[in-house]
């Protein structure tokens, strides 16, 4: 891949150096082409500036400051990150976003790979009908599943209430147990992301070639460990993206789902839902909690990068 | 060379859609007159109205004719409590800042007013007491039903100055299905109303000192089996739709079991107030009230869920709106909007009845707590002259009718309450007023405080209370000693910091 690249841009060169009669014409180019790339790359860079870098820099210089919104901005130092460290709810966030990253990654990710072996390779009946199934899911908006993992979850019309009820049992609502509330949210996010990273793993397993297959099952080789030794190796780039991927998006989404099932009650506030929560009020101390999240964020893809680093097979 | 000139336009394109942004942010107010008010609740057109009567009275008209203009140019800023901080903040950030805000004290998630209180934004209102309302020989000072000036939302800085009008008052207190409950005939101070005329033949007699309360409670547990069902035939004593409604129940509850007092006291973040005897026997009622509970409250204590526990008192109803069960819940705390709120899943012919906080003992009064809602100026609004012409309207016999014909609310003026029926008031609101007659009222709102990072006063004092005392997976086996002790280090710690930071 790296030597077709390669071969191009040499081509380009060559050619741009024969139409180049004069070394004076070649410096004329040069400037026009200096002045156009400049005519491009400019305003790109002033919105990305003024978008990107500006906002994170203003994050971080907000969180110096004691700001409600409106009034002026007092500078306070690090007194933000200090309460911060010492609030029992931060942390108590903080636990679970790391919960929710590690549970449910675990979970999507292995149920995804697991479907999508079967559903590549396997010869299983309705595949079609199957790789669909389990891609709608994505199509909901979080709001809507929210709503139906809500419903399900309900003490007093949910589909689990009744069942405890058909058994005799009691059910008060898992949602507003401190103990079950954070699984009740896993839950919804697996179910919700398994459908888009099978159909990720589909199209990196479609690009293995049969006759590894053919080749390990005529030397007896089982079906599982074709799957360690040749699906997984083979395709480990693709897992190692979407990991990294995965692991961003579940501390975005993770405000979502709080956000419309719980509100943070019964102890399930995560970072980003308890930021929100100071929005209008204290942005400062808000704006902490950001900076907190964005180091925690980029932290976290860097050594995932590089635990993940393996050498790249090839077939 | 094609690709070039398309690259080039694409550039020149973002450069032009820079600068146009740059443009818009300084923007000016050219308006004659601007107003934010928070719609939820009260309605989508109230102000519009109010300010469309406005433009008619020889003031504005002497306006117009000075600026050589037919029309006042009028911005409204309205939203829900969700966006309206965002949009009347976005307004002030472009340069457009309202001359009168309809917003309220206190509103979870909502501290704009705060704001303002503490950046000392907001205008001086003491001097147009005094004045005339619109159209009438009555002072603004005795319009208004006494009583409701006296307390933080009005005078934020604890001083004489007055700072906001109260533009809506409603009562708060417990509210329940008529029909379960026999009438017993005791008026006064027990005085217990009822919004339609029920059959009075339900099972219960309502509880009109604690004592009471915890009795019927104490009954209905034995006859549910120590509350452990759900499905029990026997309803709960009590639910809440979230803790946030704790609010006007603890101001109530301090101010019936510590006195006025302490009750004033407490709103200044006075020293061991939590600790005082009084106050703590009524933090106690709050923490006893988990024993009570129905079962489903506290998983459906949030805003999704909230109607879920305020059906636990209506029951359930069938396509018809026929009523097909009883409710799970005896009682819950709410405000006048109730009945509008739950219209939908409010069976036909339900009668809701609507009581005080019950009161120490036999011999003692028992209190409603009084929900203010305020209007104000801010002293960056650009026409303050006509910002207080229009308070002055909006407290007149004009303004009331108006208010009442677009709410159905009663606006807290004297007359507006003696003039409500003729304003097409329903009967039924002007009888909740009547609940004041004979019980003491209270109007909770604390000191104004600098911001203190971290600390939310609301979540310590009643948002909280959803997790550490009503779930029991979080207070596991801790008895209601514990609980109530844990609560008052919390609330003593967080209104030693509250009370460093009040404003002077």
């Amino acid at each position: 891949m790296n030597d077709t690249m390669v071969n191009v841009s040499v081509e380009e060169q060559k050619s741009d150096g024969l139409q180049a009669e004069t070394p004076i014409r070649n410096k004329k180019i040069d400037k026009t082409r200096v002045l156009f790339i400049v005519a491009t790359v400019v305003p790109s860079l002033i919105l990305f500036i003024l978008f990107v870098i500006f906002p994170v820099f203003s994050m971080f210089s907000t969180s110096l400051q004691m700001w409600d919104g409106i009034g002026d901005k007092v500078f306070v130092g690090f007194d933000n990150y200090e309460v911060l460290f010492k609030d029992d709810t931060f942390w108590k966030a903080f636990e679970n976003t790391l919960f929710l990253i590690v549970v449910v990654t675990i979970f999507t990710i292995g149920l995804a790979l697991f479907f999508a072996a079967v559903l590549s390779k396997g010869k299983t009946k309705g595949k079609t009908f199957f790789r669909i199934v389990f891609y709608i899911p994505n199509i909901l908006s979080i709001v809507v599943i929210s709503a139906i993992f809500s419903a399900i979850y309900a003490p007093s019309y949910g589909l689990i209430g009744a069942i405890a009820k058909l058994f005799g049992g009691t059910y008060t609502g898992w949602l507003g147990d401190v103990n079950a509330v954070m699984w009740c949210i896993a839950v919804a996010m697996i179910w919700q992301a398994v459908g888009y990273y099978m159909v990720m793993y589909i199209a990196g397993m479609d690009s293995v070639p049969d006759h590894l297959y053919e080749a390990a099952d005529l030397e007896g080789c089982g079906k599982m460990r074709q799957f360690f030794i040749i699906t997984v190796p083979l395709t480990w780039e693709v897992i190692r993206t979407t990991l990294t991927f995965f692991v961003i998006s579940t501390i975005n989404m993770s405000f979502l789902f709080v956000d419309a099932m719980t509100q943070g009650e019964a102890n399930s506030h995560v970072l980003l839902s308890y930021m929100y929560k100071f929005f209008g009020t204290q942005y400062g101390y808000a704006m902490a909690i950001g900076t907190i999240v964005f180091v925690f964020g980029y932290g976290i893809s860097l050594l995932i990068q590089f635990l993940t680093k393996r050498e790249i097979v090839q077939y | 060379m094609k690709k070039k000139w398309i690259a080039l336009i694409c550039a020149a394109v973002l450069c032009i859609g820079t600068v146009m942004m740059a443009a818009g942010c300084g923007k000016k107010n050219n308006y004659d007159f601007v107003v934010a008010y928070l719609s939820a609740g009260r309605g989508e057109t109230y102000v519009e109205k109010l300010v469309e009567e406005f433009e008619k009275t020889p003031y504005v008209q002497d306006y117009l004719a000075s600026k050589n203009k037919t029309k006042l140019s009028v911005k409204i800023i309205k939203g829900g409590t969700s966006n309206i901080g965002e949009l009347v903040r976005n307004s002030i950030n472009t340069g457009v800042t309202p001359d009168v805000l309809f917003l309220n004290f206190n509103m979870s998630g909502l501290t704009l007013t705060e704001s303002f209180v503490r950046s000392k934004k907001l205008v001086d209102l003491t001097s147009l007491l005094k004045e005339k309302v619109y159209g009438e020989e009555k002072t603004l000072e005795d319009k208004l039903v006494p009583g409701l000036l006296e307390n933080y939302t009005t005078k934020p800085y604890g001083t004489d100055e007055v700072y906001s009008l109260p533009a809506f008052y409603s009562p708060t207190g417990l509210w329940y299905d008529a029909s379960r409950f026999y009438d017993d005939g005791k008026t006064g101070a027990q005085y217990t109303w009822k919004f339609t005329d029920g059959e009075h033949a339900g099972k219960y007699g309502l509880p009109h000192t604690w004592e009471d309360f915890w009795k019927l409670g104490d009954e209905l547990n034995k006859a549910n089996n120590n509350n452990a069902n759900a499905s029990a035939t026997n309803p709960s004593l009590f639910t809440y739709p979230t803790a946030g409604y704790f609010d006007g129940f603890i101001y109530s509850a301090v101010a019936g079991m510590a006195g006025e007092e302490k009750f004033l006291q407490m709103l200044g973040y006075a020293d061991n107030i939590w600790s005082d005897p009084g106050v703590q026997d009524a933090l106690e009622i709050v923490v006893k009230l988990r024993n009570y509970l129905e079962p489903n409250t506290p998983a459906q204590a949030n805003a999704n869920d909230f109607k879920k526990n305020q059906e636990a008192v209506i029951g359930k109803i069938d396509a018809n709106k026929q009523q097909t069960a009883k409710g799970t819940a005896l009682f819950m705390p709410n405000g006048d909007w109730l009945p509008g709120e739950m219209a939908e899943s409010t069976p036909t012919g339900f009668a809701w009845g609507f009581m005080p906080l019950p009161a120490k003992d036999a011999d003692s009064m028992s209190y409603v707590n009084t929900y203010i809602e305020n209007v104000y100026m801010h002293k960056d609004g650009k026409n303050q002259d006509m910002g207080k012409q229009f308070l002055l309207y909006y407290f007149s016999n004009a303004g009331a009718k108006i208010v009442a014909q677009q709410t159905k609310a009663i606006i807290p003026t004297q007359d507006a309450l003696t003039n409500a029926a003729a304003n097409g008031i329903e009967q039924t609101t002007i009888d909740l007023y009547k609940v004041y007659d004979g019980n003491g009222a209270v109007s909770g709102s604390f000191a104004a405080t600098n911001t203190v990072t971290g600390l939310n006063w609301n979540d310590v004092l009643y948002n909280d209370l959803n997790l550490e005392i009503f779930t029991s997976s979080q207070t596991g086996s801790k008895s209601d000693e514990t609980l109530l002790s844990e609560w008052t280090v919390r609330l003593e710690s967080a209104s030693d910091k509250m009370r460093a930071a009040i404003i002077k």
